[in-house]
Order: C-alpha cells, then sequence, then structure tokens
C-alpha cells in the first residue's frame, strides 16, 4: 500500500461512501431535505421578485404614441460623507409632479425632425363629488385615445369625456373648487375617468400657465428615436430648459427626456418610489430568512450526522482521514442537496406568481407598476439552487468538521456542555440586551436596527445556554407535573431533568420561532396599535365634510358661519422627504404629512401640543411630532429644512412640537402651503366641532346644503396618518414570518422525531418495568407539553426585551401583539411539538406486549 | 513491567528495536482533566505473535489504555510505538495512515458501516488507502469463514457473523498489530469461542499480535498473557491464563481495592504465572 493517499483512489471511496450512505440514511435525511428544499425556494422565488422588481418600470397607456416624452426630474437626491468613508448618495422618487418651463416646447418644437411637440397638463377634475382627470385635447393624440364618437373641443365650454356621458349633454365639472358648466362633444377611448378640454381652457384649469407637466413628442417619418433623442437633449441643455421650483442641493434642474418605458415615469408618479421600496424591503427581508434558512439546515444537518457518530468514529479508527470523511459527507449531502434544491427550484415559479397574486390582492402594489416576467428569467431559481447545495455542502463541513477532527476516541464521547459554552451564552444575552438598552436611546431606523440585532443575538444566546435553560424550566415544571400529573407525571418530570441536554436541543427552534414571529409581527403591530389610539385620542370633531372631486372654494369659511358649528378645520393629505444622515449614512426618507388650517386646532384635532402653539401654522412654519424634533434637535422658534413633495426644498420655522405623531405623521403643515407642492391634491376632509348643545343632525343637514356636493358624515374615522407602503409591507412580513414559521416546524419535527425515536428502548423498558400505555402517553403529553410552554415562554421573554426597547423608543407604549398572530403562534408551537413527540412515540406503544419490537435495535 | 515469554522479553526496551515488538508502551498516562488520571504511567511491550489480554473491572482505565496504544487517543505523557514508530511524533495524516496500514480493530459493536456490503467493510481499509480492488479482502473474508456472504448487508448477519467480518476486516492490510475492545461482549459463549478461536488461530497460524481488551475470564483464557489493571494501574499478570486462575483475581481484584490489591494476591494464588 502506498504511503501517499492516491487522489483518485480517494475520491473513488467517498464516492462509494456517500452514494450508498445516502441510500441508506435516506429518513435521516428528510428534515435536511425538506428545510433545503424551502431554502431553495424561498431564494428562487426572492431572486425571481427581486429581478422582476429590477426590470419594473411604470406602464405606458398616456404616452405610448410618443417617441419622447420632456419631464421634470422626478428624482431628490442628498450626497453625504459617512465617517471615514467617501461620500455616498441617497435618493428617492418624487410623488408630486415636477413641472418644466413653458418655454421648452418652442424649443423642442424647433428641433428638425420633430413632427409635433404637444403639451400635457393634468389636473383634478370634480364632477357630481367624483374625481375626473383633466387633460388638454391635444395630448391624446399622445396614445393615441381616439374620438369613439362626437368631435373634438374647439371652444372653452366644450370636454371631451372619456365615459360615462353622451354627446350633447350638459355637466358641470369642479376644478380648483370652481364649479362651471360645459357641453359634452364628443366620446374618446381610454380611461373612463378622464375629461380633456380645449388646450387654452386646459391651461388656465391647470392652474400653472409658466409651466406644463409633460412634452410628448412625435418624430417626423425616416428619425430614429435614438437621434431624435440626441437633438432634442442638446436642444434644451442648449437652451438651459429647468424645471420649475428651487430644488434642493445635488438635485437636477435639468429637463429629462424619456423613451421607452421611462415614457411612463410623468404618467405614474408612484411607481419609481414603491419600486425602490419593495427592493429595499426584499433585500432586508431576504437577509432574515436567508439567516434562519442557515440556522435551520445546519441544525438538520448536525443532528442527522450526529445519529452516525459511531459510524464515523469507526471509519476514523479505521483509518479514513478527515478529509476523507468530510468529502464522504460533504458528496452524501451534496446528493441530498441537488435534489431538494431542484424540487425548491421547480416550486419557485408558483411559489413567486402566488406572492404576486397575494400582492394584487392586498393592493400592495402601486397602480401603474409593471413587473416583467421574461422567459429568460424562469431559469434563475437554477442559479439559487446551486447556492442552495453550496449552502448544505457548507453546513455539512461545520457539521463534521468537530467529528472528523477529532482524535477518534474522542469523536465518540458525549461532550458535557462546558463552561465556555455557558460563558459564551451569557455573553451573548448580555450583548442582546445592552443592544436593545442602545435601542431605547435611539429612534426612528437606527432603534429598529438595534432592536432586530438585538433579537437575533439573543435567540442565538438562548440556543447556546439551551441544556441550561431546559434544566432550570424543569425545575420550574418539574413541581407542579409531580404533583398532578399522577404516575405518568412524575415520570415526565424524572424523565425531563434527567434530560435537559436534549430538550435544550428542541427548545432551541421552539425559542428561535417565537421569537422571531413575535419581534418580525409586533414591531409593525405595535407602531399601528399606538397609532391608531393616538389617532383616537386625536380625533375632537363631531362630523366630517368631504367631496371625492374636491370642495368648493371658501367652504371652510361658509362651514364656520353655519350655526352651531364651533370649529372648523381643513385637513389635506401630503408627503415630504426629509434629508438627513444616520450614523453618518445619508438617507432621505420620504413621510406622509398633513396640511391643517389651524383656527380652532384643538377643538376639531388635538395633535397634543407640548411646546408652542399651533395657531400660528402659516406657509413658512411647521409643526414638529415630538421624538422627531428631539432627533432633529428642533424646538419652536428654530428651523427644519424639508423638501415638498415635489422637490422643492424649504427652511420652515417650527411653531410647535406635539405628542400624537404616530397618528398624525411627524410634520404637520400650512394647507395652503402643501396644497401649493401638491399636483393632484386628494379629497380633503373638513372636519367639524358642533358647538355646545347643538343638534347634530341639524348642523349636517345645514352643512349639506352650505357645501353642495359635498358628504357629511357624523363621528368621523380618527385621522391616521400611514406609509404608503403599509399593505406591502404588511404582506411582506406576514410571507417572511410565515416562511421563517415553515423552516422552524422542520427543525422542530426533525430535533423531536429523532429524541423520540432514540427513546423507543428506553419506552419499552418502561413497559416491561410495568408501566401502563396509558401511562406513557400521558407522559409524553406531559413532555411534550413542558417542552412547548418552556420554549414559548424563554421565547416571548427574548423577544419582549428587544420589542420593549423598540416600543419604547418608538411609540413610547408597550409591545403589542394582534391576538391572533399570537394564537396561531402558539398553535404551531403546539402542534408542532405534539405532532413531533407523540407520532413517533407509537411503534413503541403499540399492542398488548411490549416485545422487543421491529425497531428494537 | 516486561512480558516474561516474549523471546525479545530480555531486551531493554529502549533497544527493543522496530523488529522485536509490535508495540511498546513507556510511561503511558493520560489524564480526562487535570490531576485525575484514568491511566497512571504504564509500561509495556507486546512482541510480536502474541496475544495479550487486558483485563480489568469497569472504570479500570483498560479501554484507555487500548485508545492510547491505538493511536485513538493521545496520551497525556509517554511513549507509543506501534512496529517501532512513535505515534506522538506523528502528524494526523499519517497518524491516520498508521492506523489504516500498521493496525487492525475490533470493537464489541458499531464495528461494519451499515450502508457497505460486507465485502465492500472488509475492504475499507484498503479502499480507504486508495489500493485498487484485487483479492485480498476476499481471501480475508472466506479465512473467516463467510466467502459466501460478500455481497450481504451488515444487518443481514448474526452478531457474531458480523465480528468475523470486523476480525477479517481487522487483518486484511497484514497489520503490525490488532486491537480488540470486548469483541465478544454482545455475543453469546457458544458464538465468542468461535470469535476468539478465530483471534488465536490468527496469531498462531499467521504470526499477528492482539491486543484484546475483556472482562470476560473465559475470553482472557485464550490469550497467551494477561494484565491486570485497576483505577488505571497494572497490579499484575498472568502467563498462560486459565479461565479459572483469572476468574480468582479478578474475584480479589474486585474485593480489594487499589494497590494493595496486588500485594495481596501476590505469592502464587493467582496461579503459576502470576507475578505482581
Amino acid at each position: 500500500m502506498s504511503a501517499q493517499v492516491p487522489g483518485r483512489g480517494s475520491v473513488r471511496v467517498t464516492a462509494l461512501l456517500a452514494s450508498r450512505a445516502a441510500r441508506t440514511h435516506r429518513k435521516a435525511w428528510a428534515a435536511v431535505f425538506a428545510a433545503l428544499a424551502l431554502t431553495s425556494l424561498l431564494l428562487g422565488s426572492f431572486v425571481l421578485a427581486l429581478t422582476s422588481t429590477a426590470l419594473g418600470h411604470p406602464r405606458v397607456e398616456r404616452y405610448a404614441a410618443a417617441d419622447l416624452v420632456v419631464a421634470g426630474d422626478q428624482e431628490t437626491r442628498f450626497t453625504a460623507k459617512p465617517w471615514g468613508g467617501d461620500p455616498e448618495t441617497a435618493r428617492a422618487g418624487l410623488t408630486e409632479r415636477v413641472r418644466v418651463e413653458r418655454g421648452a416646447l418652442d424649443v423642442v418644437r424647433k428641433v428638425p425632425g420633430v413632427r409635433a411637440a404637444v403639451p400635457d397638463d393634468v389636473f383634478q377634475v370634480g364632477r357630481a363629488g367624483q374625481a375626473l382627470t383633466g387633460r388638454p385635447w391635444d395630448a391624446a393624440r399622445l396614445a393615441p385615445y381616439a374620438l369613439r364618437d362626437g368631435r373634438a373641443p374647439k371652444r372653452a365650454g366644450e370636454v371631451v369625456m372619456g365615459g360615462g356621458a353622451r354627446s350633447g349633454e350638459r355637466v358641470t365639472l369642479r376644478v380648483a373648487g370652481v364649479d362651471a358648466a360645459y357641453t359634452v362633444v364628443g366620446v374618446a377611448d381610454g380611461p373612463r375617468a378622464a375629461v380633456y378640454f380645449e388646450a387654452a381652457r386646459a391651461r388656465r384649469l391647470a392652474g400653472h400657465p409658466g409651466s406644463l407637466d409633460a412634452i410628448g413628442v412625435i418624430a417626423a417619418s425616416g428619425v430614429g428615436t435614438d437621434e431624435l433623442y440626441g437633438r432634442v437633449r442638446h436642444a434644451l441643455d442648449a437652451a438651459g430648459v429647468h424645471s420649475v421650483g428651487k430644488r434642493a442641493d445635488g438635485d437636477s434642474a435639468k429637463a429629462r427626456v424619456l423613451t421607452g418605458d421611462g415614457r411612463g415615469g410623468p404618467e405614474f408618479l408612484g411607481v419609481a418610489p414603491a419600486r425602490a421600496g419593495v427592493l429595499e424591503l426584499l433585500a432586508s427581508v431576504a437577509g432574515t430568512v436567508v439567516l434562519v434558512s442557515l440556522l435551520v439546515v445546519s441544525s438538520t444537518v448536525v443532528q442527522a450526522l450526529r445519529q452516525r457518530a459511531p459510524e464515523i468514529g469507526l471509519l476514523r479508527a479505521v483509518g479514513a482521514t478527515p478529509r476523507q470523511l468530510r468529502g464522504a459527507i460533504g458528496r452524501e449531502v451534496g446528493r441530498v442537496a441537488a435534489r431538494a434544491a431542484l424540487v425548491g427550484a421547480v416550486a419557485a415559479l408558483p411559489a413567486y406568481a402566488g406572492l404576486r397574486a397575494l400582492l394584487a390582492a392586498c393592493g400592495a402594489l402601486p397602480p401603474g407598476l409593471v413587473l416583467p416576467f421574461p422567459p429568460w428569467l424562469w431559469p434563475a431559481p437554477l442559479v439559487t439552487a446551486g447556492l442552495t447545495v453550496l449552502i448544505a455542502r457548507a453546513a455539512a463541513w461545520l457539521a463534521c468538521a468537530r467529528a472528523a477532527k477529532l482524535r477518534p476516541a474522542e469523536a465518540l464521547r458525549e461532550a458535557p456542555p462546558g463552561t465556555a459554552r455557558r460563558v459564551t451564552g451569557l455573553v451573548l444575552l448580555a450583548l442582546g440586551a445592552g443592544s436593545a438598552g442602545a435601542a431605547v436611546l435611539q429612534s426612528g431606523q437606527t432603534a429598529a436596527m438595534a432592536a432586530g440585532a438585538a433579537a437575533m443575538t439573543m435567540v442565538v444566546g438562548c440556543a447556546v445556554l439551551g441544556p441550561w435553560i431546559a434544566m432550570g424550566a424543569m425545575r420550574v415544571l418539574g413541581a407542579p407535573m409531580r404533583r398532578f400529573g399522577g404516575p405518568g407525571g412524575r415520570l415526565a418530570a424524572a424523565n425531563c431533568a434527567a434530560a435537559a441536554p436534549r430538550l435544550g436541543a428542541a427548545l432551541t427552534p421552539i425559542i428561535l420561532v417565537t421569537a422571531f414571529a413575535a419581534v418580525q409581527l409586533s414591531g409593525g403591530a405595535t407602531l399601528t396599535h399606538a397609532g391608531g389610539a393616538q389617532a383616537r385620542d386625536a380625533m375632537r370633531a363631531d362630523l366630517a365634510v368631504r367631496a371625492d372631486g374636491g370642495l368648493p372654494d371658501g367652504a371652510v369659511e361658509r362651514i364656520r358661519r353655519v350655526p352651531g358649528v364651533r370649529a372648523a378645520t381643513d385637513v389635506v393629505r401630503g408627503t415630504v422627504v426629509l434629508a438627513r444622515r444616520e450614523a453618518g449614512e445619508p438617507r432621505v426618507d420620504r413621510l406622509p404629512v398633513l396640511g391643517l388650517t389651524p383656527q380652532g386646532l384643538p377643538r376639531t384635532l388635538d395633535p397634543g401640543v407640548r411646546d408652542g402653539s399651533l395657531s400660528g401654522l402659516r406657509p413658512g412654519t411647521v409643526a414638529v411630532g415630538a421624538d422627531r424634533a428631539r432627533s432633529l434637535g428642533a424646538r419652536p422658534g428654530s428651523t427644519v429644512t424639508l423638501r415638498f413633495g415635489d422637490g422643492a426644498e424649504a427652511k420652515l420655522r417650527v411653531v410647535a412640537t406635539y405628542e400624537r405623531a404616530l397618528a398624525l405623521g411627524d410634520f404637520l403643515l400650512s394647507r395652503d402651503e402643501l396644497l401649493r407642492h401638491t399636483s393632484t391634491p386628494g379629497a380633503g376632509r373638513i372636519l367639524v366641532a358642533a358647538g355646545p348643545g347643538a343638534d347634530r343632525a341639524a348642523v349636517a343637514e345645514a352643512l349639506a346644503a352650505a357645501v353642495p356636493g359635498a358628504r357629511v358624515t357624523p363621528d368621523p374615522a380618527p385621522l391616521h396618518v400611514e406609509p404608503e407602503d403599509q399593505a406591502l409591507v404588511e404582506v411582506v412580513t406576514v410571507a417572511a414570518v410565515s416562511a421563517i414559521g415553515a423552516f422552524t416546524v422542520i427543525a422542530v419535527l426533525s430535533t423531536l422525531s429523532l429524541i423520540t425515536i432514540g427513546r423507543r428502548p428506553e419506552l419499552r423498558l418502561l413497559r416491561l418495568a410495568g408501566a401502563g400505555r396509558r401511562q406513557l402517553r400521558r407522559m409524553l403529553r406531559l413532555e411534550a407539553g413542558a417542552t412547548a410552554v418552556t420554549g414559548l415562554a424563554v421565547g416571548a421573554a427574548v423577544a419582549s426585551v428587544p420589542l420593549l426597547a423598540f416600543s419604547v423608543a418608538m411609540a413610547r407604549t408597550v409591545p403589542y401583539l394582534p391576538p391572533v398572530q399570537g394564537l396561531v403562534i402558539v398553535a404551531v408551537v403546539a402542534v408542532t411539538t405534539a405532532a413531533g413527540t407523540l407520532p413517533p412515540a407509537r411503534a413503541a406503544l403499540r399492542g398488548r406486549y411490549p416485545g422487543s419490537g421491529p425497531a428494537g435495535g | 513491567m516486561r512480558s516474561q515469554r516474549g523471546g525479545a522479553g530480555t531486551v531493554g526496551a529502549e533497544r527493543a528495536g522496530p523488529v522485536a515488538d509490535a508495540l511498546t508502551l513507556e510511561g503511558v498516562s493520560r489524564e480526562y482533566r487535570r490531576g485525575v488520571a484514568a491511566l497512571h504511567p504504564v509500561d509495556l511491550a507486546v512482541p510480536r505473535g502474541r496475544f495479550l489480554a487486558v483485563m480489568g473491572p469497569s472504570g479500570s482505565g483498560k479501554s484507555t489504555l487500548l485508545q492510547c496504544a491505538a493511536g485513538l487517543d493521545r496520551p497525556t505523557a509517554g511513549t507509543v510505538r506501534v512496529g517501532g514508530t512513535a505515534l506522538a511524533s506523528l502528524k494526523e495524516s499519517a497518524l491516520t495512515r498508521l492506523r489504516r496500514e500498521r493496525i487492525g480493530f475490533v470493537f464489541q459493536a458499531h464495528n461494519l458501516v451499515p450502508s457497505l456490503s460486507v465485502a465492500e467493510n472488509v475492504a475499507l481499509p484498503l479502499l480507504l488507502g486508495g489500493a485498487p480492488p484485487d483479492g485480498r479482502a476476499a481471501r480475508a473474508l472466506a479465512a473467516v469463514g463467510l466467502g459466501a456472504r460478500g455481497e450481504d448487508r451488515p444487518a443481514e448477519l448474526s452478531g457474531g457473523q458480523r465480528q468475523r467480518v470486523a476480525i477479517a476486516r481487522a487483518l486484511v492490510t497484514e497489520p503490525d498489530i490488532v486491537f480488540a475492545d470486548e469483541p465478544t461482549g454482545a455475543l453469546d459463549p457458544a458464538t465468542a469461542q468461535g470469535v476468539l478461536a478465530l483471534l488465536r488461530r490468527a496469531v498462531d497460524r499467521d504470526g499477528h499480535t492482539v491486543v484484546m481488551v475483556t472482562h470476560d475470564p473465559v475470553a482472557a483464557a485464550w490469550a497467551d498473557e494477561a494484565l491486570f489493571l485497576v483505577r488505571g494501574r497494572v497490579v499484575g499478570r498472568l502467563d498462560r491464563p486459565g479461565a479459572d486462575d483469572v476468574r480468582r483475581v479478578m474475584e480479589r481484584l474486585g474485593r480489594d481495592t487499589g494497590e494493595n490489591a496486588a500485594e495481596s494476591t501476590a505469592g502464587g494464588e493467582g496461579g503459576e504465572g502470576w507475578r505482581a
């Protein structure tokens, strides 16, 4: 025999061992297979979702027939230099229109090769309380939306409707609070909620005669789009055409020339920011899920191999080198992983389709967002399947590193948990608690991140401390079991106490799922819950007046004069962008805000003013939520710099700070100022407080009469400002928690059933010693119960530390978990624990005679 | 302590070169925790062609002795030589190769890889060494009387048959020494006799060297010499042990404690070859 290990022979023997073992130990690999298939499925779906979102673009409808579209730059940027790094730039899409100087139209028209340059303005139109989109009729040809009936509008009093009207009909339309009568002269294809005006009229109604929303450019025949793009770009640059409004430093005021899919941007302003939000969310969730999958995959691999410790010891003794062992086990895992990864990759396609359908059903995707799914993307899950196999081999390598490396004698000895392990666990717990403590002192994203890190660290700490936790828990639970459990209970108590290290392994995944799910679900729920409570406290109004098509001019003033009305406040919603540094990194956050008329505020809406006064809330001023004020260092009299939804930057003087920012948003602005920067304001709402002793029904009637076309509702719903992507975050969070839950179910089932199978001889022995089957079943049930209760309790305790920190920092409340979600966690843990304990023991409890049984050896 | 029967027994350990002794231990001790010795310093030489039984009650350190001698565990102090090679000087890979090529193992249980066939189990050390398949495994299997069972799985064999397969595997590389740890511990007496007879034959007919750990006096009676361990110390030895002699010594060792056990048994009570 040669002294050196020849490479080829070595490969041959590892391949032999791997192929034979994979077949023999098929059952032991079942959990690994399931975990890997799930990993592959999730990674595949994530890759599909990420790629599809990265390829995503706004749908091109209005400008489908235009070769180019000239519009303002809808992106705002903030560049900062992180500590000791190169400058970084954060970006955010603007949801309000950035308009272009009207002079651009003449510049574009003079470019050779331009057949037509059509200006477009989009504005809100109300018709009998219904919201429509108003545009100049010329712009309809950019789609093109053809006339189905009638003719084009030629005079100021004529319109073409998208639907819901007949030619010749008279309609009353409200634009910017002013009602006017029009004759419908035609009906056009395209969206029903559209109304087209004669060009000059449209320009006047849009209210910004010096600027326009977009220019659609149609090329002369024979002129290529690329060529025309170059010419138009050059002409605009040469003429120095800018967008309107003072942009923030670093933002581009140049007009943009859009081609291809980009032409949809000016139509669906919400798509670009939403797409960025989806990408960010997917990336953050993917990190957590991958981490959990790594934990579960490696723990199932370790378990599968631990059963075979004697075999590995034997191979070491008869002369397998650590490398050969690692090779054999790596190949064996690789075989299992390859199949599992393939199954997962194939399942990833329907899983992704399901996720898309779920998002669509929940309205979590913005209108106009196209997520392409081209055929070349279909095999993408195969790439992640390869990654899954690598993950499995890495897990196997780690799992057998100890067994293969140690002296063969030690590989066979079960090492008792040592001091080092205990110290590590305690240090991790302390780190987690420290991180949670740090979260209390932070705010916003930093707090959320610190809380997340704290949860992760503490879960790992608990995994390390598993045996001791089990020991402590059994000491606590043992007394009642012994006392009330009868003989089965006494047996269970004795078993649990003796088997603490074993139970520690089973506890870890239960603690993991409880803590993770609780942190993930409760984090958002706490904010929503606390925000809801604040919203209820803030709402003081007795009545609300609203009209979807917009309220008429002077509606608030008219309402204030209605007898029995004590106070009335006009409320509009909008968005501001806050550029700031977080730990040195630049960030631009889009925050939902309210615009208010301040008169009589605390009577209609009470933000809970802490410092200063809201009565001075005029354009140029702002009220800031107390926590945000603290992090910005703002107080009444100081200034804060904000960017409005259209990118205009303003330095605003702080007039007040207030408490109820979770409900009302971090900034309260003057209604007039917010409207100035809002291109399509949503339906406004006027909150009305009735005077003391006033008859509400009578006041409501009087209000309806005073404001034509308005709806008056008693006891208005609380005002709760939420981020636009709330629904998306909720769907993705639930999906991520379900994935984590599924992983944990695999881990718990595999751990517990391996433990139970290992105990069959012991159960049989107990039967031989005279224990009744019912007693043994009772014992097993009590043990399963003790495991579940301990896991849930420790998991909840682990989760509560970071959650408490998070909710104190963010909402100044205690954490909240919706009862249904809490029950689902408990139910999943209970059912899984029972399923892992009772069925695998059946073989030992079956029949009247204990015998030696089929699995006796 | 030197063996009394080996031809090289009179030669000093330092000069007892690689040729003479299959195994030598010089001051080999093992502590698992600081200050708690599982094995006190032991000196031992096993000449080639010798069948040595290591006896002792549970916890006497006999398995520790075997694991240290076989390169399965690292002694806390002392030198182990197998066929003249000092194990402490070997790196992990060289030690593994030595176990594969020059040492054979028979354990009480878990002797065979369940997923491999019987023939493949026997050939395992050859396969691990990268040798091409040849007739050695088949011959070794035939030698233990299981030539027809090569294609079966270990699970299809009886306990005694499995131990025979293990012996075939232990001998397939023509090792310097075979270590057997309670090879008959799980067998009925009749089957155990068959397995022990195989080991005896390997020594007598083929000149192999066997070190067997056992607590069974009947098994020890198959050896040329029995070594008695109590609490990690060698307390005596017996040449050509008879089962009854061994049993008497064991009973005495069980009654007495520690070091004085050896003194109290001295005086020929244990049998002709008994010495402390």
